[in-house]
């Protein structure tokens, strides 16, 4: 059943990414993007990330998509774009892509989460304990008594607070480089 | 479970994006393209998580600001190559080649 | 003296204690820019503050280098070692010599916006935080929260199409290139459980590469190559180059390459130490195709400003050749060329700056014919800058190319070395016509612009740089024994774990 679901999201999520390649209406092509994000908001709750699941939901199809569907609109280029023509380069392209997705499916497909375990663990030198967060409690046993939030907020804020710290700096660069393109003048 | 199948999905999502990068010549289109790659590195993270605990999740959210900012300044740039060209079409824009 | 532990919270903020107080000055000149904000002469205090929360960094990076622990520990977020402290001093001090020359470039273009000096030292957190990385999640966002800033920056002067143009390109090919850099991350981690660069490596170790392992090194291979401006990942530099305000150019030149080739090199130093066979073909590779095309479209350039940028390619082929040993001693010669071609550049893009108008994009041969007439210690300075990126002898340049070399022969594959002698050989082809034409051209009167000469902060920068550049040239040792240094400790913090086994 949830195989049935999973593969479900998958195809609707792959066919949608081809539409916002392929629509030649740069509104179609947002909304298409939505919906990608949607599918994937629900193989993630699938897969147990309830909370990145919603957060999904909100930051991206919510927010991200809303701003670039607010300029799209602001500038009105809701028109066609020309089409994609055959050209060398669209071969190219076409051929590169082709060449990467040939080199990364059949190898990423095979991987299962004892294969996994298997190739960590054959290395030389074991895991240091302190990488592997809270060795003692399993993933369900955390998540129950933590909850789900509660479980990433730990290592967010224990073991990755200097990466936390520093996407406030990142933000801050964000925001004042915004300010400083978006002034009439300078 | 579904660790392979969830994998080969991102690899899949992310090869349509770097291809649609490559094809689009809409500056906004090809910035949502690039929107459809870290999505795609998200799904192989949220997989991950699976096997090795949350800090597969915690990284998605690294990567959702690392999006919203450069959703917020690549917006910005677009907005200010439209006040000179009236255009965000990477062909009419093209003053600077090679 | 006072140790501290990194291994606590509080230790931690010690550990970082130099992004910490870059990150306090950026808030301060933040606040004042908010506060005063309409002039030239606030812009220009903007940037003598800038200045000045530099030089505390570095002062705070010299407290950190002398009372760091010996042994560190685990399992950190930040590396506590000479590579470390020699990077971030040699971002600090090219950092410093592009805003000493956006002084007066600002204001002559009227670009006076002091938020600029704002975006300048958030984008230097960035790459501070890009070399002291020892988490791979820690390095990208280093490298978003430097992009973010340099991508405004590349824009910033909106009047100009080109500059505009310039922005977006670079935002597009960064963001794509990030994704690739974020991917390979993601499969790094797949296939190691870890993003911590020094664990990886102990759970790597010498053992055959999974292939989830091979694919994310292929894609962070992709990611930085972008970032460095590697053939055939080069084709934005030009562009952004030629459009971005000249003092920017040369800050991503020097400041944004050097942080690029020290996450390179820790990564593929540390994380990958034990696979160096696999990692050594693609980056022969990149070298080879970046010394040759770099050097190749630079002689077809008309434009000064478009030559440095496809020199810039062609100088990212040689600090790959200097990655491909994978030995200390080649670690050293890349940390001693970034130093060798920081300076250089920084002197070099601040002169362009002087001699043109409207971001320097159509200064050609012809613009700067006599001026050893009119202008004597420009000329020469530029001439220095020349023979410094020709590698000729009694200059940084030389002694950089020669130490490449050196570590190239030492691994007994002289292809590279070969390869390195004739496009460099190649390069005298667009290097020399500079000097001619400012020695043995006669002037063409009358002239276009009569004040072109170098503001008094762009004159501090450009003499510091020249006499860096001439001083190392003859009497290398120190800097070279610093770089040794540098090569050592990281070499000792990718065997950490390794040895406590």
């Amino acid at each position: 059943m949830v195989e049935a679901v999973f593969w479900f999201f998958a195809a609707v999520a792959i066919v949608s990414a081809l539409l916002v390649v392929t629509m030649r209406n740069p509104i179609a092509s947002a909304f298409w993007l939505v919906c990608t994000m949607l599918c994937l908001a629900g193989i993630f709750f699938l897969l147990q990330a309830q909370f990145i699941g919603a957060i999904q939901i909100l930051v991206y199809a919510g927010a991200v998509m809303v701003l670039f569907l607010f300029v799209i609109m602001l500038l009105n280029l809701g028109r066609d774009d020309a089409a994609l023509k055959r050209t060398p380069t669209w071969f190219a392209a076409v051929l590169l892509a082709g060449v990467l997705a040939s080199q990364l499916v059949p190898a990423l497909i095979r991987y299962s989460s004892e294969r996994l375990a298997f190739e960590y663990t054959r290395s030389a030198v074991l895991a240091d304990p302190r990488m592997v967060f809270d060795s003692t409690l399993s993933a369900a046993q955390a998540t129950l008594e933590r909850g789900v939030p509660g479980d990433i907020a730990k290592p967010l804020f224990e073991h990755y607070l200097v990466p936390f710290e520093l996407t406030s700096i990142l933000l801050l660069a964000a925001i004042v480089g915004a300010v400083v393109l978006a002034k009439r003048r300078i | 479970m579904l660790l392979g199948p969830s994998l080969a999905v991102s690899a899949i999502l992310f090869t349509i994006g770097v291809a649609g990068v490559l094809l689009r010549r809409n500056a906004i289109v090809i910035f949502m393209c690039v929107e459809l790659m870290l999505n795609a590195v998200n799904l192989t993270f949220v997989a991950l998580s699976q096997a090795y605990g949350s800090s597969g999740q915690v990284f998605v959210f690294f990567v959702m600001t690392v999006a919203a900012a450069e959703a917020a300044v690549g917006l910005a740039i677009i907005l200010s190559i439209y006040r000179h060209h009236k255009s965000v079409d990477l062909q009419q824009i093209n003053l600077l080649r090679g | 003296m006072i140790a501290f532990d990194p291994t606590t919270p509080a230790g931690t903020a010690l550990a970082l204690l130099p992004e910490v107080v870059l990150s306090a000055a950026s808030l301060v000149v933040l606040l004042v820019v908010a506060w005063k904000h309409q002039g030239p002469a606030d812009s220009r205090r903007a940037g003598w503050l800038a200045l000045a929360s530099l030089g505390l960094t570095a002062l705070a990076l010299v407290w950190v280098a002398a009372n760091a622990p010996e042994e560190p520990g685990l399992g950190l977020m930040v590396a506590l070692d000479g590579f470390r402290y020699f990077a971030s001093a040699l971002i600090l001090l090219v950092s410093a010599g592009s805003v000493l020359a956006s002084l007066g470039y600002l204001e002559r273009e009227r670009l006076v916006a002091p938020e600029y000096y704002v975006l300048v030292l958030l984008a230097v957190v960035g790459l501070l935080f890009m070399v002291n990385a020892q988490d791979l999640i820690v390095l990208f966002l280093g490298l978003e929260t430097m992009s973010v800033a340099v991508y405004v920056l590349a824009g910033y002067n909106r009047g100009s199409t080109y500059s505009a143009e310039a922005g977006l390109k670079y935002f597009l090919i960064g963001a794509f290139a990030s994704g690739f850099l974020l991917y390979g991350i993601a499969l790094v981690y797949g296939a190691s459980g870890t993003t911590n660069i020094v664990q990886i490596g102990a759970q790597f170790g010498e053992a055959e590469l999974s292939l989830m392992a091979k694919l994310g090194l292929g894609m962070l291979v992709i990611g930085f190559g972008f970032k460095v401006a590697a053939v055939p990942f080069h084709m934005w530099a030009p562009d952004v180059y030629d459009g971005a305000p000249t003092p920017v150019a040369g800050f991503m030149a020097t400041a944004v390459k050097t942080a690029g080739f020290i996450a390179l090199a820790r990564v593929l130093y540390t994380s990958f130490q034990g696979s160096v066979l696999v990692w050594q073909p693609i980056i022969f590779a990149l070298a080879a195709a970046s010394m040759v095309l770099g050097n190749l479209v630079a002689l077809a350039q008309k434009s000064l400003k478009r030559m440095l940028a496809y020199s810039s390619v062609a100088h990212a082929g040689y600090l790959l050749c200097a990655l491909w040993p994978g030995t200390p001693l080649g670690m050293s010669s890349l940390t001693f060329y970034l130093v060798g071609y920081g300076v250089t550049s920084i002197a070099a893009f601040a002169l362009l700056g002087a001699v043109g108008r409207d971001g320097e994009r159509d200064v050609t041969l012809g613009d700067i014919a006599g001026l050893a007439e009119t202008r004597p210690w420009m000329a020469f300075a530029l001439s220095v800058c020349m023979l410094s990126l020709l590698g000729f002898p009694g200059t940084i340049g030389f002694i950089g190319k020669w130490y490449i070399l050196s570590a190239l022969v030492a691994s007994k594959f002289p292809l590279l070395a070969v390869l390195l002698v004739l496009t460099s050989l190649v390069s005298a082809g667009y290097y020399m016509p500079v000097l001619m034409a400012m020695y043995m051209r006669p002037s063409r009167a009358p002239m276009v612009f009569f004040d072109r000469g170098l503001a008094g902060s762009a004159r501090v920068a450009v003499a510091v740089g020249i006499i860096a550049v001439l001083a190392l040239g003859v009497w290398p040792g120190p800097v070279l024994q610093l770089a040794n240094h540098a090569a050592e400790s990281l070499a000792q913090t990718a065997g950490q774990i390794v040895a406590r086994r």
